[in-house]
């Protein structure tokens, strides 16, 4: 009786049940052929892509004309780079400022895994922030999946000028003619170096300009017996390497993919960097091995002498080092095949929840373009490390109180937004990142390890992209 | 003796036989009357458990079960119907069967090792020791902390490069194993750190049996001359069979279920080395945003556990020797 009554109620309740909207079909298979996508279409201002919007007020230029920003909103933050105090205290100073919204700071998860996963589970309960924080691997998604406004109408009813974002950053949120995000967190990958180490190695106080030149130091590094584990530390796969590893595969003439192609990962040039990686192995006889946790906490305690991390963490590892540490930064080296344009975007914008209403989307809007202002933006780049996103931001004051920050202010024009396979195909980050795992700590011939992940990232695309493209 | 003739006496007599031989149909109905209101006072105790049972045990097992069948994104508001094409993907992907190697090594050491270690702290804590309520205590503490909170301390103990036993193992002249870079040694980490986290539970249950267990069996022992070792394994862990069918029943069900130290230490890797099945579930879902195939792990992690527990059940308590 009990089962019976059970399992009739567990009928209803699954008839009564919510979930997608089902339609039969097969998933989809077969080699991918380049579609629309990010940044497909150029801008043509305040042109939604339309698709489910049934918050949204409406695409055009008066979409939010008669609405009345709401009297509270929530925004969701990982507060990237140690920024918590200082976001509290400017959402107070917003909140102070006027009377119209109450911003609620919520935090969300301690990094951006963390807040797309809540995110993502709120979105299936309805109950979502105005605000969130989205990450460069998360947002894509996200607008796929029709869960967030686009910027231009909401920019138009609040009166802000969009051109005041530093263009590359902002172009990254480009989708079918629509930007989905506001840059906020905005980083680069940097090289640190520990400038007393350079010097006992007889080394120039500055970064090296290529990779061979790296090969260089990194044997002039072991050779100085400088009581390290090694000259330079790769990050985890699970952490974010396939990010920085964009680098060296811009710098052998390769790419993870080609918009949706994603031959290009099997392609000579990640082959041949990947087999120049692997030889900078310890292992292998070479001066390089693997973190265990973070390379720059590696770099703070002086356990290698170099790494590569992202702009944001210029104040922490000054935080956690010893006293008189000496923290070098550097732009990318490049590689045999190009120098220049070879240092990855990435970081994270703020992006307004399609299904929190037109009223919230509103007031989201009018402290986003507060948040971001040039006072604001230094304010964030100088307490964080992460670039200035405002192109109106005095970067002189934030130079005065960061210097090293200088150098990732001169790699802004030396940028180039990230391939697709990593950014936009969800997990894409994780897979990529396995596949270089495995040639640096397994051996693996890269070849072979590079056609495992065209295969995985190739299911990915089938299964979580493909059906949505249109 | 009464007097029959009165006329109170005529009256009840007849009563008396009716009450006393009922029609069979009359006794039916009062039997389906009491039966019905009895029946009625069950439901109404039953019913908040059952909707409340329906609506939090059975409803995610059957959505469970229902997207399984199809091909949806997280966060997505449509999905596509695939049928069992979820279940022919995750059966003839080869990194299947490493999940599942993972999850039965994992499943076994975890359970073997917090079972043996902890029978013998019980049997070191069933002594007369000083300071014995404290020594339960200490030895239970690990069991009450969050899985987080043990995650992150021994993140940095196992840290090769400036954790503490990597420094102990460099003061005997050793180079630390690359905990976080290799499966094998990956796995053995999160194990250490299970069994350790669950000492406190088997010891404390194994405790409660020991000092539950009959004297005069043990004292018969004695006085037949049989040795400690002879006692432990002809006398105690037979009584204790009760203990250990228990305890090998939550140990499984705990370790097949568990995440939070493997997500804190490794994220499942490196290169899925600690990817249990579980943990693949959180993964397809929530990092490869593949729901449908997510809850294709699921059911199987769930059919893995029922298949279990029921031939645990059905079997091996048989075994099971009872006071």
């Amino acid at each position: 009786m009990l089962q019976v009554g059970a399992a009739g109620l567990g009928a209803l309740a699954l008839a009564a049940c919510g979930g997608p909207t089902v339609s039969s079909g097969t998933t989809g298979s077969g080699s991918t052929a380049a579609g629309p996508g990010p940044g497909a279409s150029s801008s043509s201002g305040g042109s939604s892509s339309g698709s489910g919007a049934s918050s949204t007020a409406s695409s055009g230029s008066n979409a939010y004309a008669g609405v009345t920003p709401a009297k509270t909103i929530d925004f969701w933050s990982d507060h990237p780079g140690g920024s918590g105090p200082l976001e509290t205290e400017l959402v107070a100073a917003y909140n102070k400022s006027q009377s119209e919204t109450v911003v609620n700071l919520v935090t969300a998860g301690k990094n951006y895994a963390d807040i797309a996963q809540k995110f993502q589970t709120a979105l299936a309960s309805n109950k979502v922030p105005a605000l969130v924080m989205v990450s460069d691997v998360w947002w894509f998604s996200y607008v796929l999946n029709n869960n967030m406004v686009p910027i231009e109408p909401l920019a138009e009813a609040v009166g802000l000028d969009m051109s005041i974002y530093n263009k590359t950053f902002y172009d990254d949120y480009l989708y079918k003619g629509s930007h989905w995000a506001v840059p906020y967190a905005r980083s680069t990958p940097l090289f640190y170096y520990n400038k007393a180490h350079f010097a006992k190695a007889g080394l120039p106080d500055r970064a090296p300009k290529t990779w061979d030149e790296m090969d260089e130091f990194g044997k002039k590094l072991m050779a100085a017996n400088l009581g390290t584990q090694a000259a330079y530390n790769w990050a985890l796969p699970t952490n974010y390497i396939a990010w920085y590893y964009q680098n060296k595969a811009w710098g052998w003439g390769g790419e993870y993919s080609n918009q949706w192609d994603l031959s290009p990962i099997v392609g000579q040039g990640m082959i041949d960097s990947l087999t120049w990686a692997a030889k900078t192995m310890k292992t292998r006889g070479g001066w390089a091995g693997m973190t265990s946790n973070s390379q720059s906490n590696d770099l703070a305690a002086e356990v290698v002498s170099t790494c590569l991390d992202s702009t944001g963490t210029i104040g922490s590892i000054g935080k956690s080092a010893k006293p008189g540490f000496q923290l070098g930064a550097g732009p990318l080296p490049g590689g045999p095949k190009a120098t220049d344009h070879v240092c990855p975007t990435g970081g994270a914008g703020i992006s307004i929840s399609q299904k929190c209403g037109p009223d919230q989307q509103l007031a989201a809007m009018k402290f986003l373009a507060w948040l971001t202002n040039a006072e604001n933006s230094v304010k964030f780049s100088a307490s964080t490390g992460y670039l200035p996103v405002n192109t109106k931001a005095d970067t002189a004051t934030l130079i005065a109180k960061t210097p090293l920050i200088q150098v990732a202010i001169n790699q802004l024009d030396h940028l180039r937004s990230q391939d697709w396979a990593r950014v936009f195909i969800t997990g894409g980050d994780q897979i990529i990142g396995n596949g270089i795992g495995e040639v640096l700590l397994k051996n693996t011939d890269p070849a072979t390890a590079m056609k495992t992940v065209q295969g995985q990232l190739q299911t990915a695309y089938n299964q979580n992209i493909k059906p949505h493209l249109s | 003796m009464p007097n029959m003739s009165t006329p109170g006496a005529v009256a009840i007599r007849p009563k008396a036989t009716r009450r006393s031989a009922p029609s069979s149909w009359e006794r039916l109905r009062h039997a389906w009357r009491r039966y019905h209101t009895e029946y009625l006072i069950f439901l109404a105790l039953m019913a908040p458990n059952l909707i409340l049972i329906a609506v939090f045990v059975y409803r995610p097992l059957f959505l469970n079960i229902y997207y399984s069948t199809l091909n949806w994104s997280l966060g997505s508001s449509t999905a596509i119907r695939v049928g069992l094409g979820n279940y022919i993907e995750w059966f003839t992907d080869p990194q299947s069967w490493t999940v599942l190697e993972v999850t039965a090594i994992f499943t076994v050491v975890t359970v073997g090792g917090s079972m043996v270690l902890g029978l013998a702290l019980a049997l070191v804590l069933n002594e007369k020791i000083h300071f014995a309520a404290f020594a339960r205590a200490t030895v239970f503490a690990p069991y009450v902390l969050s899985g987080v909170g043990v995650g992150l301390t021994w993140l940095f103990i196992f840290d090769p490069a400036y954790g503490v036993l990597g420094q102990i193992i460099r003061s005997f002249g050793g180079t630390s194993p690359q905990w976080y870079l290799s499966s094998p040694w990956a796995l053995a980490m999160v194990m250490i750190v299970y069994v350790w986290k669950n000492l406190g539970y088997t010891a404390v249950i194994y405790l409660a049996g020991l000092q539950a267990m009959s004297q005069e069996v043990l004292e018969a022992a004695d006085v037949d001359g049989a040795s400690s070792t002879r006692k432990l394994f002809s006398v105690k862990l037979p009584l204790l069979s009760p203990t250990t069918m228990f305890l090998v029943v939550t140990l499984m069900l705990s370790s097949l279920q568990s995440f939070d130290i493997i997500q804190i230490m490794t994220q499942g890797g490196p290169f899925g080395g600690t990817t249990t099945l579980m943990y693949e579930v959180y993964h397809d879902a929530f990092v490869n945003g593949r729901v449908g195939y997510s809850s294709t792990a699921a059911v199987i992690l769930f059919v893995i556990l029922f298949v279990m527990t029921f031939f645990y059940m059905r079997f091996v308590e048989r075994k099971v020797t009872y006071q």
